[in-house]
């Protein structure tokens, strides 16, 4: 591995900015009905948020505070969990979807933290993964309010681009329809601009960690990604992620590193067991850090034949004005079908994990083998075959990212541990993790 | 010569043996499938034979490193027999989108069993809106051309007409075998009637229509049986004709089914229509949709109401694949959509390698059940 060389290390100053604009988007989201906003259940976070940007400064409660506040609290966790399985619902399928439902019985989604309860429109899912258009499905019959999906192709082809674009205007009209409002293009092109310049800005950041040492770890990659989950068609989304940019590119340029050492680096494919998130630090205690893995996936990249992962350009890099809403549309569809990985069609993963490990000068790889999931899960395993068949050192483990039943804390580590030790590293004394730390 | 039943029987256990002669005799291409939503009309038309590729039942560990120990057993079965050399006369393998199992299935087959053809088909999910017909057709166009470029020669608008004709016949008969299961005597019981579907996607469809019409004439006017309660069988894939035996030797009889194996694979016909290729496209819209093409209005349960009561049916067997995502889903709504119809269904998690004797007691049980009228 590498020699323990210490390197400077410092707190985030972007990490104030994170923190108002989650209270910001709370308070947005939680007055949007006073305000006679729009307010759309669905798990917008994973597709297609600016779509709505034409509809004012509209809410989305499926990932509240009440989420993070489960995701610590591991007995209410399995409480979401035992209440979707008492509904009939697997326990085999995907955790993350069984949480959601589990919410949505106990009628915890729309409680609002002011008291009373938020009153979605209609449901929107864009259909990356299947579990979460059929989770959405569920969710509109529950509540009684009707439904919307998108299925976002795999291909770019004349066929599938314009199924896809003229079901994204038939969403901006159903939207128009079931809500009254009318659809301001000038501000739906500024959304999707933004959406695009954040993905692009995301893609940017992510390849500042091919930096020795990197500049953040996936920890810090994990917290910072919040913004960008459900602020990233707005532009404080934009100007959030230009401000981290300039300052992870100043820790570069000043050889500040994540977490003061870089005994090894790592990549941590798959989705993290959220409730147990602090496993992303555990390389920390090696002195060694995972660089980042499923959380580059929110980045607009150009994908290389030889599997390499380049960051795209924003529209206006690319001379792209957005003056109608077909001109936003295609803007859009050129992002999910050709610029953003997709979810579920993952067959030329184990080709660019492994270009990976080289352009990012990757040590070791840590595959999660997640329980439930069947949409980024696919190809995991053929992920692990290459690596290791390639020589990269690589593990895997099993557990769950919402379902704390599937996961044991004992086991894991053991393994991880093992795994680390098995590479020559040993713990390093003292406190590794404290600074730099910007969660 | 043996019964048409008989033969469909044959086929379904000398398939592989079915192909390679097939192949011998023609001269053509053999392409593989994995999911019912591969328009095979289309590969039909280019002198292909479409089979579409299915698991052993036996247990396996060859799959290991390829797929994840808990997606489907089914998905992995699959890929065993292509590890195992089982489908090396295959030239060809297609996918159709649906279930991301059975897409790792096709992933990994591709990776590790390279052919000199292989197509993933984009098969839009929201098939409940208008585009996703033409997206479909679309999709067709494209898929024409790769095997155009394949076989090396052209389809010809008449190649497809006849292709149609003769996969619409296929279902048409398929349907009136079916039909005569709806009386109270069925002449053909569940397991004969599963072997002439899995039969009819592993033989020239040609071939299959002289066989069910063989099939018709032998069931007309035979007295059939009332063995016992009349179940549907629904859920995931499941060609285990053994189980469905199993089950039917318990005092049961299977009527119909919401299988892909079953009613999904040939419900519907293509549609008259001036553009083959968007006829092509509205049948595949319009069957009997998996649950993940079913997003809108459950056209499933519908569907799964209306068999139920058209074929008088007491009872319903969810036959649910291990870590199968997709009906796991629907299984909540099909199950209170069966209560509220008053008819009672017994759920059987399956391992498509492990054998069904573990299920005797439920399986009693819910017989016992439904025959008391609890
Ligand atoms: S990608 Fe995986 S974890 Fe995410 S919703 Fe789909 S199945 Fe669940
Ligand atoms: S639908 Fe179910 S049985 Fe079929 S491949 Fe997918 S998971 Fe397996």
């Amino acid at each position: 591995m590498r020699p323990l060389t210490q390197y400077p290390t410092k707190p985030f100053e972007s990490w104030g900015r994170a923190k108002e604009l989650r209270r910001m988007r709370n308070r947005d989201l939680w007055s949007a009905e006073e305000r006679g906003d729009v307010i759309i259940q669905g798990l917008l976070l994973e597709g297609l948020i600016s779509l709505f940007s034409g509809f004012g400064n509209f809410g989305d409660p499926s990932y509240g505070p009440h989420y993070n506040q489960l995701l610590e609290n591991h007995e209410a966790l399995i409480k979401c969990m035992e209440v979707a399985e008492t509904r009939g619902f697997a326990r085999d399928l995907c955790s993350s979807m069984r949480c959601h439902l589990g919410q949505l019985y106990m009628d915890i989604t729309t409680a609002s933290p002011r008291g009373g309860t938020a009153h979605p429109h209609f449901v929107f899912q864009s259909y990356d993964c299947p579990s979460m258009a059929k989770t959405g499905q569920l969710y509109a019959e529950h509540l009684d309010i009707p439904f919307i999906t998108v299925d976002v192709p795999f291909r770019d082809t004349a066929h599938t681009r314009a199924y896809f674009v003229q079901r994204l205007l038939e969403v901006i009209e159903w939207t128009e329809k079931h809500t009254g409002k009318k659809c301001d293009d000038e501000a739906l092109a500024q959304g999707v601009n933004n959406e695009w310049e954040c993905f692009v800005l995301w893609a940017r950041l992510c390849e500042q960690q091919k930096a020795i040492p990197a500049p953040m770890d996936m920890r810090h990659l994990q917290s910072l990604r919040v913004p960008w989950a459900n602020l990233r068609h707005k532009k404080e989304g934009v100007e959030f992620y230009r401000m981290v940019l300039d300052e992870v590119k100043e820790r570069v340029a000043q050889g500040i590193s994540a977490r003061g050492y870089e005994t090894a680096r790592f990549l941590h494919e798959g989705i993290p067991p959220f409730f147990y998130i602090q496993i992303l630090k555990m390389p920390a205690e090696y002195g060694a850090v995972f660089l980042g893995g499923n959380t580059f996936d929110g980045g607009a990249w150009v994908k290389h034949e030889d599997g390499t992962w380049e960051s795209g350009q924003t529209l206006e890099e690319q001379g792209r004005e957005l003056r109608t809403r077909e001109q936003a549309l295609d803007a859009l569809a050129d992002l999910y079908l050709n610029y953003r990985p997709h979810m579920c069609y993952t067959a030329h993963r184990p080709q660019a994990h492994l270009k990976r490990v080289g352009d990012y000068s990757v040590d070791g790889v840590v595959v999660h083998l997640d329980h439930g999931c069947n949409g980024i899960q696919t190809g995991m395993m053929e992920v692990k075959r290459l690596l290791q068949e390639s020589g990269v050192p690589t593990t895997t483990y099993e557990g769950s990212q919402c379902d704390p039943r599937d996961f044991s804390e004992a086991q894991v580590r053991d393994r991880l541990e093992s795994f680390f030790e098995g590479l020559g590293l040993s713990k390093v004394a003292g406190e590794t993790t404290g600074e730099g730390e910007g969660e | 010569m043996p019964s048409a039943l008989d033969r469909f029987h044959q086929v379904v256990v000398g398939r592989h043996q079915y192909a390679e002669e097939w192949k011998a005799r023609t001269g053509g291409k053999v392409m593989g499938y994995l999911c019912t939503y591969v328009p095979e009309e289309l590969a039909y038309a280019a002198g292909v034979l479409p089979v579409r590729i299915m698991g052993s039942h036996q247990p396996q560990s060859i799959t290991e490193n390829y797929i994840f120990s808990m997606w489907c057993p089914y998905c992995r079965d699959c890929l065993a027999q292509g590890l195992l050399g089982r489908y090396d006369y295959l030239e060809g393998i297609v996918f159709a989108q649906t279930c991301q199992h059975i897409r790792q299935t096709f992933d990994s087959w591709v990776t590790h069993l390279p052919m000199e053809f292989s197509y993933d088909l984009y098969m839009p999910s929201s098939l409940h809106v208008p585009l996703a017909r033409e997206c479909l057709a679309g999709e067709l166009q494209s898929f024409q051309e790769a095997l155009e470029g394949w076989t090396g020669h052209p389809i010809a608008p008449s190649d497809i007409e006849g292709a149609v004709d003769i996969y619409n016949t296929n279902r048409r008969l398929m349907t009136q075998v079916y039909e005569l299961r709806r009386g109270l005597t069925p002449p053909i019981t569940g397991v004969q009637a599963m072997e002439m579907v899995l039969s009819s996607m592993f033989m020239d469809k040609q071939e299959q229509n002289g066989l069910l019409r063989q099939a018709l004439e032998e069931l007309k006017g035979q007295p059939g049986r009332n063995s016992g309660v009349r179940l549907m069988l629904l859920g995931s894939e499941n060609d285990d004709t053994d189980l469905v035996g199993f089950v039917e030797s318990m005092g049961a009889q299977i009527v119909v089914d919401d299988h892909c194996t079953g009613t999904r694979y040939f419900w519907g016909e293509v549609p008259p229509g001036d553009d083959l290729l968007t006829a092509i496209a509205q049948r595949y819209v319009d069957r009997p949709p998996c649950p993940l093409k079913d997003l809108a209005e459950r056209r499933r349960v519908q569907h799964v109401l209306t068999l139920a009561r058209d074929y008088q049916v007491q009872g319903a067997v969810m036959v649910l694949e291990k870590f199968c995502d997709p009906h796991e889903f629907d299984l909540p709504s099909i199950q209170g959509a069966l209560k509220e119809a008053d008819i009672p269904m017994l759920v059987l998690e399956v391992d498509a390698t492990i054998p069904a004797g573990q299920f005797r007691t439920r399986i009693e049980a819910f017989l016992e059940m439904i025959e008391v009228g609890v």
